[in-house]
């Protein structure tokens, strides 16, 4: 469906680049969801813009690599050049609901204006379409809060308009860069709950990114790790959370509280992650990796498929005992 | 809403109460015996008497403050003492020059600046939206007489296109006496202009950084659907709240022009009643403008709040 | 200052060559002040009735005026009245708006009454204050100073009560008051070495329009006095001569945008290395 081949972007000159994003890859599949997990900064969200056609600019810009919509190349093209090539089936939600709305339009033309868009149909069409999406994300009395403005409506409601606004192009694809983080956790749970509803609904594939390993652990089919611009792991959710292989993802799982850990410090994994431009030819974690050897700083490590359907970037990766 | 904007009223009458001390006592604190003022050197002391008498000036400060006062809101500014008549009238003949003239100037401040700050935000960061801001920039920083004397240099004295100074009564003479006011317009524009030129930009882009602008283009909007649709509503709101404080401030920075263009407007009044010392006249320009300077601001800013959806739950 | 603070300082006018350009211009003016006098090539004053009104020339590089004075020499001479009034109206303006807003800001009592004062000031236009003042005071140098630079105590107050204010709610600041820091130490310690970035860019904007407002009064007769060169009484000479000498009228407002322009240039690129938090609170009008 999604496949998504070496992606790079990078800020600063042609000639100097400085890559944030580094070689990912990944490939979604039908009613699939992904979760693409890691810390603030690691490049999380510069890659789901980057497929989108959303970099911000004058900024980052997509450098190399591929991005296939059901074996069409899509890459570098804006969210309207894909709807005038007829790959447009494709959708984004965003961390900030709050200010993801335009404040002086009313909901019901926010999500018309989307309808519009991708169906061709008219203003009276748009907007009772408007209200079956808002229906469908399980908004509360959807022909009121048609003529609504966004001040009107709580979090949670405003990430169901924006779900319902991704809606409106029946997408294939749904990227959600950290729905869920600016909302109350009970709001949270049922905003996963309807994505859930809706992907297996619809048929349609989430690409789900956050630093939450457990929303991760709860949503997703799939898990890729990402640390500093680069997948370090990615496997299926049980064998990832069983079984993880990679350092970073081990380090990771062992700073999530869980219901016996009580009253323990929490671990950390100690140091920072390497500044973008900083990382020299060896293993990006080498400079945290407790199991680091010589010459995981002189080479990068190669990218194995350590177990069906389980890839890791790490020359000594753990043989993984199960995870405490 | 209605809170709010009684709230707001309720300031700007503070406010224009306290001008009105400074105003009031600005006629007490220039140089001289107002009396003398009136009466030249060669009054007798029985004529100042009479006259002090007559004025109230006897009284105590607070008394003269509140009976000038009372003759304020009864529209009575005083006596003009070079014109010997009302100060009102002798501000309201100036008043057409003046309005027209801002109007002209707003005209093509909002025809010169609003498109070209646009532009200069849709290319952000190219050299065209460098060399545009740079140009503003050195727009902002001619003295408008300067302009005013080039005007009248290449287009009246070489060219003869329009006159050079004057301005008869469109009421006389009919709309064609505009053209007296094209050129004085366009020099008082030139600064204006630049800023809401830098303004336009400046808004737009702030706009075009917000969240919701991002979940536009998600959705598959063309570029310039998402500029008319999303960004300009939005940036202008602001831009045309800063139109209703320009023309409000154009009334006293038409001053320089006014003299230059040699304009019968409330600006050169107020430049010849100082060279003349008829206290009285600059006292009641100054109020009449900052009067209708803090109307202005209040009408603008409750109708900013109008256009705000945001604004309704208050 | 240390080297890597002059690095820090001279960095945005590095990336920018016409912000470089504006530092320039203002350097040679501020030489051209200083050293008028061996710069002059005449007297400034000098009268030469026989020669009025002459042309451009090789004798006299920008012509004579309506008295034969050399324009070139009343052109060098005017700069420093320039600065003059320029630094005159930024230092009324920062000693006046300093305090003002810092105490207003500490102490929020005293601050709603100054503020509204403020405001009320605001309520007259700039130009409209200082004519008024100068009525009041009579035209001088000194009072165009003083009229001039109360139009800009109050959006200088207004700025430095403001980013006062942001810092005042700053975690660290919030910290050293609850530790019982006096209000001086605060002042001394947090407030004012983060102001002095902010008001170099209202510095070089109030100078900016220092230079257009002496201009302008000036040019109506209520600044500094006929005799003295300035290129507002320059201007407002050559007035009369628009059409027979032109040349009068190019010089001396080239010198006023010039002023005006790389102030306004130095400021932009001045503005551009502040903090975001702290720019926000600069308005177009500077």
């Amino acid at each position: 469906m999604l496949s998504v081949r070496d992606l790079t972007v990078s800020l600063g000159s042609e000639t100097a680049p400085v890559d944030i994003v580094a070689g990912v890859s990944f490939g979604l599949g039908k009613g699939e969801i992904l979760g693409l997990v890691g810390e603030s900064g690691c490049g999380k969200s510069m890659t789901s813009l980057a497929v989108m056609g959303l970099l911000p600019q004058p900024g980052p810009r997509l450098r190399a690599g591929k991005v296939l919509l059901e074996g069409c190349d899509v890459t570098q093209l804006q969210p309207w050049q894909r709807v005038e090539a007829g790959h447009g089936r494709i959708a984004m939600i965003f961390q900030e609901p709050m200010t993801s709305l335009n404040p002086v339009r009313r909901i019901g033309d926010q999500i018309a204006e989307a309808v519009r868009v991708h169906e061709g149909v008219s203003a009276a069409a748009a907007l009772s379409r408007a209200r079956e999406l808002l229906e469908m994300v399980r908004m509360p009395d959807p022909a009121m809060q048609l003529s609504a403005y966004p001040h009107q409506l709580s979090g949670g409601q405003r990430q169901r308009v924006m779900i319902a606004i991704a809606l409106a192009c029946r997408p294939q694809v749904l990227i959600a860069d950290e729905p869920t983080t600016a909302l109350d956790v009970t709001i949270q749970v049922q905003i996963l709950g309807l994505l859930r509803e809706l992907c297996s609904r619809l048929e349609m594939a989430i690409l789900f990114i956050t630093h939450d390993m457990g929303v991760i652990a709860q949503l997703a089919d799939r898990v890729s790790v990402m640390y500093a611009g680069r997948i370090v792991e990615t496997a299926g959710v049980e064998s990832l959370f069983g079984r993880p292989r990679h350092h970073y993802t081990r380090g990771l799982m062992d700073c999530m509280p869980s219901r016996n850990s009580g009253a323990r410090r929490l671990p950390t994994i100690a140091g920072q992650p390497p500044a973008p431009g900083t990382v020299g030819a060896g293993c990006v974690f080498a400079s945290r990796c407790a199991a680091v050897r010589e010459s995981c700083r002189l080479a990068a490590p190669p990218r194995t498929e350590i177990a069906q359907g389980h890839e890791v970037l790490c020359a000594f990766p753990l043989d993984g005992g199960v995870a405490p | 809403m209605w809170s709010y904007a009684l709230k707001r009223a309720g300031t700007t009458a503070v406010t224009l109460l306290a001008a009105s001390v400074i105003i009031f006592a600005f006629i007490h604190v220039v140089p001289g015996d107002p009396i003398y003022v009136l009466l030249g050197d060669t009054a007798t002391p029985d004529q100042i008497d009479a006259l002090r008498h007559q004025l109230g000036l006897d009284q105590p400060i607070i008394v003269q403050y509140v009976s000038w006062m009372g003759h304020v809101l009864e529209g009575d500014l005083g006596r003009s003492i070079f014109f010997q008549a009302p100060v009102l009238s002798v501000i309201a003949d100036g008043a057409e020059t003046s309005i027209l003239l801002a109007t002209m100037t707003m005209i093509w401040v909002a025809i010169i600046g609003v498109p070209i700050g646009m532009i200069a935000a849709v290319r952000h960061g190219t050299w065209l939206d460098q060399g545009l801001s740079g140009a503003a920039m050195l727009m902002a920083s001619i003295p408008t007489f300067w302009v005013g004397l080039y005007l009248i240099l290449i287009f009246a004295a070489w060219l003869g296109w329009f006159p050079s100074s004057g301005y008869p009564s469109v009421f006389e003479g009919g709309a064609v006496n505009l053209r007296y006011l094209v050129l004085p317009s366009l020099a008082l524009a030139a600064p204006n202009a630049a800023l809401i030129l830098r303004l336009t930009r400046a808004s737009m882009l702030d706009v075009s950084r917000e969240d919701y602008v991002r979940t536009a283009r998600a959705k598959g909007i063309r570029p310039w659907q998402v500029v008319r649709r999303h960004i300009l509503r939005n940036a202008l709101l602001a831009v045309v709240s800063a139109f209703g404080f320009t023309f409000a401030a154009l009334l006293s920075e038409a001053v320089v022009t006014e003299t230059v263009f040699a304009l019968p407007g409330i600006g050169r009044l107020v430049v010849q009643s100082i060279l003349r010392r008829d206290y009285p006249v600059i006292q009641g320009v100054i109020l009449v403008i900052v009067v209708v300077y803090l109307l202005i601001n209040l009408i603008v800013d409750l109708s900013y709040r109008l256009l705000d959806p945001r604004v309704e739950l208050q | 200052m240390s080297r890597d603070a002059a690095i820090l300082w001279l960095k945005p006018f590095v990336a920018r060559p016409i912000a470089l350009a504006g530092l320039g211009i203002l350097l040679a003016t501020v030489f051209a002040a200083a050293f008028a006098p061996w710069l002059s090539p005449y007297d400034p004053y000098a009268i030469d009735p026989p020669i009025r009104l002459t042309p451009p020339g090789l004798a006299h590089w920008f012509g004579t005026d309506q008295f034969g004075r050399d324009t070139l020499s009343r052109t060098i001479h005017s700069a420093r009245m320039a600065l003059l009034i320029g630094s005159g109206v930024v230092v009324f303006a920062l000693a006046t708006g300093v305090p003002i807003g810092v105490l207003s800001a500490l102490f929020p009592r005293l601050g709603h009454v100054l503020m509204r004062m403020v405001d009320v000031l605001m309520a007259f236009p700039t130009l409209l204050l200082a004519l008024g003042l100068i009525v009041i005071l009579a035209p001088s140098v000194a009072n165009a100073i003083l009229a001039i630079g109360l139009g800009y105590m109050t959006t200088t107050t207004r700025i430095v009560y403001g980013l006062t204010l942001r810092l005042r709610a700053e975690t660290y600041v919030e910290a050293a008051r609850s530790m019982g820091a006096g209000t001086t130490w605060l002042i001394g310690r947090h407030i004012l070495p983060n102001l002095i970035s902010p008001l170099l860019v209202q510095a070089s904007f109030v100078f900016a329009f220092a230079q257009l407002g002496a201009a302008s009064l000036d040019f109506l007769g209520l600044g500094a006095p006929p005799e003295i060169p300035s290129w507002g009484n320059m201007l407002a000479e050559s007035r009369t001569f628009i059409t027979r000498a032109p040349w009068l009228l190019f010089f001396p407002g080239m010198m006023i945008v010039a002023t005006a322009f790389s102030l306004n240039l130095v400021g932009d690129a001045l503005r551009d290395r502040l903090d975001p938090r702290f720019r926000q609170v600069f308005g177009e009008k500077g």
